[in-house]
């Protein structure tokens, strides 16, 4: 759909770039076609029909033998269901020597869902009630097999999916445990993302991560021995780490680092405002400290390192090492004492003007918008947390308000100056 | 070697692993099912829905409920444990005697069934448990029977039990006469 979207934007505009004479017709049509705009708009069609229609077989294929049809023999329905299962994987090598990609794609899908209906069934035949979650880990690394293998795409997404089910289910068995188990198939799932320089599949895979993480939130909070708060802090540290590194990734795989950054920051000020409606009711263990120190010192080395590189002005330098103070420190300091909250207010309002600045100066659009988000829910969370004493909250409206109107007046004054003396330098050289 | 080929060799990989898991899920119900050592069960039923595999009764059976006082072997549970439990037969049925973390020598007579604690009760210090047999899938629209038989307390389960202790349902009475038998294929 966005590349629909993005080739009628490009069309309007290429029109308008021949109108205006800045390029010729045979330079338009040169930009379609390496953006491969005759292949876009229909390429995908049957391929999106052949998925939905194997993703309707496979469902059709379970409800038939759940429908578990007393007549026929256990030995036919097993029969059944491998013929089923062969017969999909036979369809996507026919498929494939067929020249038809889409097809064994469709059929990969088939004989992976055919796959999972098998084990569901086969335990239905046989009536075994606690199907564990181990069998959609095997699932789950069967679809990885047949995504590294083949590969596909498709089935990369299902074993990521699976994955994060299984995970799921082996908490609620044992809500106090950490699954760790989960991290090996989601990480070589993940670094098949990659291999395959597939970019929707790397958001998969972090989302699925996000989801483990509240998932075993009561396991991990045991282990380090923190709170809620104190937990918030050291991911906050952790989704940071991952901002800088997609800075690093950026300079050489453009795509894939802008993942990582968006990421990283939308998370890490997701939680640093989180951090504010947290109880921190236990005190951080050394565990906890050790964890932190170790997040701050990687978060303030690896900024660094960029803004040695030139990836980062110290403006942004500042902006996320201040970032990791304040998450560290907030847990510690906050009792929930009216200043330390307000204090914590401030440097978060702060960081939001310096995340659209960031937002702005690397024409990051997501950072921008992401500041500026920030920064109303920041301002609708003091309205309603003051609510009550609205005399301290229009102060504290009212001075952050002077305080941005005066940045906004002073700023460009000192940039035009700055701006000036270094022009002034450059032609006197 | 071209890469059709690889493609084709990579599905033929897939297929043998998918079949060989397939295989050996079926052959190990298999093999607990030809076990000849079965025990009775009394169980109450209810009648739900799984969304992927149809219809089926739920089964509740005397020993998924152990008040582990009143009975021998180990203490100490918690949830997600291993059980081993003793059973020992009464008139018509089964019940618990004892529940141990390994599979222990049960007394001339008696059998051992492995289950998972699936809840402590540790004000009452009741474990129950889950021992994979309590479902009995029916064709559909089918559960309502048995769940009137439920009504009338005439349900019992056979159950077959491997040595390793895993169960697996092998029968449904009504009454005490088998009105499901099930076959190994």
């Amino acid at each position: 759909m966005w590349q629909r979207i993005y080739l009628a934007r490009l069309k309007r505009d290429l029109d308008r770039w021949i109108e205006h004479g800045w390029i010729t017709p045979a330079n338009a049509q040169a930009v379609l076609n390496d953006t491969g705009a005759d292949a876009a708009t229909t390429h995908y069609i049957p391929q999106i029909l052949a998925v939905m229609g194997a993703v309707l077989v496979g469902f059709a294929a379970m409800s038939f033998v759940a429908a578990n049809w007393a007549a026929i023999p256990k030995i036919v329905k097993l029969t059944l269901l491998f013929a089923a299962l062969w017969t999909a994987w036979g369809a996507a090598v026919f498929a494939e020597r067929r020249g038809h990609p889409a097809y064994a794609e469709a059929a990969v899908i088939g004989g992976l869902a055919l796959f999972g209906a098998n084990i569901m069934l086969i335990a239905q035949i046989y009536h075994v009630a606690s199907a564990t979650p181990t069998w959609v880990l095997l699932w789950s690394l069967v679809a990885l097999a047949a995504a590294w293998s083949l590969p596909s795409r498709t089935a990369l997404a299902i074993s990521l999916i699976l994955t994060i089910t299984w995970s799921i289910w082996a908490v609620q068995m044992d809500e106090s445990v950490i699954h760790w188990p989960f991290l090996l198939p989601w990480a070589l799932a993940t670094w098949l993302t990659l291999r395959l320089s597939w970019r929707s599949g790397l958001h998969l895979a972090l989302l699925t991560f996000l989801v483990w993480i509240p998932v075993n939130a009561d396991g991990i909070m045991a282990l380090i021995g923190c709170g809620e708060g104190d937990l918030t802090a050291l991911f906050a540290l952790a989704a940071l780490i991952v901002w800088i590194i997609g800075v690093r990734v950026s300079a050489t795989s453009l795509r894939f680092g802008e993942i990582l950054e968006t990421y990283g920051m939308i998370i890490a000020f997701g939680l640093l405002w989180t951090l504010q409606l947290q109880k921190n009711d236990s005190a951080a263990s050394f565990i906890w400290a050790v964890l932190a120190l170790v997040g701050l010192a990687a978060v303030a080395a690896l900024a660094y390192g960029q803004l040695a590189s030139r990836r980062l002005s110290m403006r942004d330098y500042a902006g996320l090492v201040a970032a990791a103070l304040g998450a560290t420190a907030y847990p510690i300091l906050a009792n929930h004492h009216e200043f330390t909250l307000l204090a914590y207010a401030a440097i978060f309002m702060a960081l939001t003007i310096w995340l659209v600045a960031y937002g702005t100066g690397r024409n990051h659009r997501i950072a921008l918008n992401a500041g500026l988000v920030a920064f109303t829910g920041e301002c609708l969370y003091l309205y309603f947390q003051t609510l009550g004493t609205l005399l301290d909250t229009a102060a504290f409206f009212a001075l952050g308000g002077v305080i941005l109107i005066a940045g906004s007046i002073i700023l460009p004054r000192i940039r035009r100056r700055l701006v000036a003396s270094a022009n002034e330098e450059g032609s006197g050289k | 070697m071209s890469k059709l080929s690889r493609y084709g060799l990579a599905v033929l990989a897939l297929v043998t692993i998918q079949t060989l898991i397939l295989s050996w899920m079926v052959m190990s119900r298999v093999q607990i099912l030809r076990s000849s050592d079965v025990v009775t069960l009394q169980s109450e039923p209810v009648d739900p829905r799984d969304l992927f595999r149809g219809d089926y009764v739920t089964l509740n059976y005397g020993i998924s409920s152990l008040p582990l006082t009143n009975i021998n072997g180990d203490m100490s549970w918690k949830k997600g444990d291993i059980a081993y439990i003793e059973l020992t037969p009464t008139k018509n049925n089964w019940r618990a005697i004892a529940a141990f973390h390994e599979h222990a020598v049960p007394a001339l007579g008696n059998k051992i069934i492995r289950g998972r604690i699936t809840y402590l009760d540790t004000t009452r210090n009741i474990a129950h448990l889950d021992y994979g047999i309590e479902r009995y899938f029916v064709p559909e629209g089918e559960g309502r029977t048995l769940e009137n038989q439920r009504n009338e307390r005439a349900l019992s389960v056979d159950v077959a039990i491997a040595s390793n202790g895993e169960a697996a349902i092998k029968g449904i009475r009504i009454d005490g006469k088998p009105v499901y038998e099930e076959p190994l294929f």
